[in-house]
């Protein structure tokens, strides 16, 4: 079934089509998520979300886009939203507390552990700085970098996405990946 | 080369956007001194990180899910409209109606009481000045 096919079929509320939509779309939309929240539960959540919002307004999709890149779009939007809507609740710590030593607990813990269990703390920790030093971005920043390095999306693909230039998606890249490459050496200059 | 030169050119070294010279002195004074070698092998590794991104399984039960959600907003649009909008106007007045009710109620309730207290007293007055009450009535009946 080809998206034109599947829009057409939501469009005269055909619920198998609709669920062929999700079971052909879901991948790309949780894992969307994913990258931004890095969280499986928060992830599965937003996903809900986004094929709710595809379905109430599909009307609103314009025959002439592509359908991933308005799920790209909505995927975005809505994680953004969540994690904004979060950020009082501490679901998503700030970059401030992750210096302020929180990130180092575990560590100190796993001292007396096991040789591996320690890598994995080290690991551990490398990956929540990465993902704290990209939730530290500018919103268009972020949102480049993510789609760009974790969802593997062309520029043009970006561009699309973010209803921009390709040179302003090649500029927020850019200066995204200094910024993010700054904090982690900031970090490790600390240390 | 000095240290602090090295970590203000670290980041383009890494991204290589040095020139060969600068590149091969920072290369040489990365490998000899432990301080900077830290930091940028950790720069290297944690930053390499972005390209080991975790691929989540998809959920089985996403469709049921979005399915269950979709039909109860479908419920709520077809409750009537008295349901959201007159229930919240109308139940502040209807409390107050009741609440009034029961001022009006209470108040002829005790105006009710005055009387009958009054007509009690009365009663009892009257019983009081009578003296058959102190006697019998069988007695009452022989005597005349
Ligand atoms: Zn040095």
């Amino acid at each position: 079934m080809t998206d034109k096919e599947l829009i057409e079929g939501i469009l005269n509320k055909n619920q198998a089509t609709f669920k062929i939509l999700v079971d052909k779309y879901q991948s790309l939309v949780l894992n969307t998520c994913n990258s931004f929240l890095h969280n499986k539960t928060f992830s599965e959540d937003v996903t809900q979300e986004v094929f709710i919002e595809v379905f109430l307004s599909i009307h609103k999709f314009k025959k002439e886009a592509k359908l991933s890149t308005w799920l790209y779009r909505i995927s975005v939007n809505k994680s953004l939203n969540f994690i904004r809507d979060n950020k009082k609740n501490n679901l998503f710590k700030s970059i401030e507390n992750f210096f302020l030593g929180e990130g180092n607990q575990e560590l100190q813990i796993s001292d007396n552990e096991h040789e591996t269990s320690e890598n994995e703390a080290i690991q551990k920790e490398r990956i929540e700085l990465l993902h704290q030093s990209i939730n530290a971005l500018s919103k268009n920043q972020k949102v480049a970098f993510t789609l760009h390095k974790m969802e593997d999306l062309s520029y043009k693909q970006i561009s699309e996405v973010m209803n921009l230039s390709l040179s302003s998606v090649e500029g927020l890249i850019h200066r995204a990946k200094i910024n993010v490459q700054r904090e982690i050496l900031s970090f490790y200059k600390k240390k | 080369m000095k240290c602090k030169t090295v970590h203000t050119n670290l980041i383009p070294y890494f991204n290589n956007e040095l020139q060969l010279a600068q590149k091969k002195e920072i290369k040489k004074h990365i490998e000899n001194c432990e301080a900077c070698n830290y930091k940028y092998s950790q720069l290297e590794i944690t930053f390499n990180l972005i390209a080991k991104k975790e691929v989540l399984e998809p959920d089985p039960f996403l469709y049921m899910r979005i399915n269950r959600h979709l039909a109860n907003l479908q419920n709520e649009k077809n409750q009537p409209v008295y349901n959201a909008f007159y229930i919240r106007a109308l139940q502040p007045a209807l409390f107050s109606l009741v609440l009034l009710v029961s001022i009006w109620g209470s108040l002829k309730l005790s105006s009710i009481s005055s009387v009958k207290g009054s007509l009690l007293k009365t009663q009892t007055t009257e019983f009081y000045f009578n003296d058959l009450g102190h006697e019998k009535m069988e007695v009452l009946l022989l005597k005349d």
